[in-house]
């Protein structure tokens, strides 16, 4: 019996009576696609203006019920020209209907709700420690958008799905020089002489027939290009047999979403077992 | 007869140094304890260890919330198990 897989709805058979997807690969992008989604909603919804909240202005629950009258009180004598309280001390006239200080105001209804603020906040306290939701990973959210941004998924799928010889060659090296370079940027220092062999690695991949023979459409093309001239410009510049390997915080993401586009598609080969020189 | 004794576990955590801040923010917000015992530097890992509160459901909600984030990294970096000896020596 034919089941339909949940994320590319091709028919697959089934290992097991409970299952969703037909390949580790789309089991895998399903979760990714699910967490980015919650991700991105709590974060949109929920942490961000809380976290403006805790900076700026604080919330009806934590304001105190007297909480006008904590705030500074100076006589205009004492307040400076052009200063950035001049919420505390303007009048009431001045004041905006429905702006985030309407605390001040306090009307008759607020005052009735004072005695009861109390059981209030305990059944809110009570409610907030059932209703956990969770923080999202900013880190994990700038990762789910990169990927979503490029959306290399179809293009790499019909690329790979016709077994292009140059296409599996060139991204098999590639996927591996990107293991690599992301070992590097998480180790303490690295001795020069090995990411001049990376360099090399690169080098041989770009000039082999291989990359020459590359489908217009291969979306790493100029990628590989471009880090390769960046590889050998830090290796021209470093001074010393080692150093620490640092690239910036996009750039990084970047290599993390590319090994992992093309780890759907290629395994990951050892450095020392493939061959980057072509005969 | 309920007692009130808290049963605080110790429960260990590898941290990559990409997600220390966002693991950080949860641990500060929901004030739970820790305590950073070792720092991997050739993985760019911190190893936390955390206090939880068996007897507190938020805060096994919390871990159980940190070590999503962390397995849902590790899927987008690794997917694989990995060698950080990158020549397989």
């Amino acid at each position: 019996m034919e089941y339909l897989c949940s994320y590319c709805n091709k028919p697959f058979v089934p290992k097991r009576t409970d299952s969703m997807y037909c390949s580790h690969s789309c089991r895998q992008f399903a979760y990714v696609l699910r967490k980015s989604k919650e991700s991105v909603k709590d974060f949109s919804l929920e942490k961000v203006p809380n976290e403006i909240n805790d900076l700026s202005v604080r919330t009806e629950e934590e304001i105190p019920i007297n909480a006008e009258i904590n705030l500074p009180v100076r006589t205009e004598e004492e307040i400076p020209v052009n200063t950035g309280i001049e919420l505390a001390v303007r009048t009431e006239e001045e004041i905006p209907v429905n702006t985030e200080i309407q605390f001040a105001v306090r009307t008759d209804e607020q005052e009735q709700q004072k005695t009861m603020l109390p059981i209030a906040a305990e059944n809110k306290a009570e409610i907030n420690k059932e209703d956990y939701a969770d923080y999202p990973s900013r880190y994990l959210i700038q990762l789910n958008r990169l990927y979503e941004e490029r959306d290399l998924w179809h293009s790499l799928s019909k690329f790979f799905d016709s077994n292009d010889e140059a296409g599996l060659w060139v991204s098999e090296r590639y996927r591996c020089l990107i293991e690599v370079l992301l070992t590097f940027t998480e180790m303490k220092r690295i001795e020069l002489d090995d990411l001049k062999e990376v360099c090399n690695a690169f080098t041989d991949v770009i000039n082999s027939k291989h990359y020459k023979c590359l489908d217009p459409n291969y979306p790493y093309t100029d990628e590989i290009k471009s880090l390769r001239e960046q590889i050998k410009n830090i290796c021209i510049k470093t001074i010393g047999e080692h150093f620490k390997y640092r690239i910036s915080p996009e750039q990084k993401q970047g290599l993390i979403v590319t090994r992992f586009e093309l780890s759907q598609w290629v395994k990951k080969r050892k450095f020392s077992e493939l061959k980057f020189k072509e005969k | 007869m309920k007692t009130g004794i808290a049963r605080i576990t110790d429960e260990t955590i590898k941290v990559p140094q990409d997600m220390i801040l966002d693991i950080l923010s949860i641990l500060l917000k929901e004030q739970l304890t820790y305590e950073i015992t070792q720092v991997l530097e050739n993985h760019a890992m911190a190893v936390f260890v955390i206090g939880i509160d068996q007897g507190k459901p938020r805060q096994l909600k919390v871990f159980q919330n940190i070590q999503g984030l962390l397995n849902a990294y590790d899927d987008f970096r690794f997917s694989e198990d990995e060698i950080i000896d990158w020549r397989d020596k």
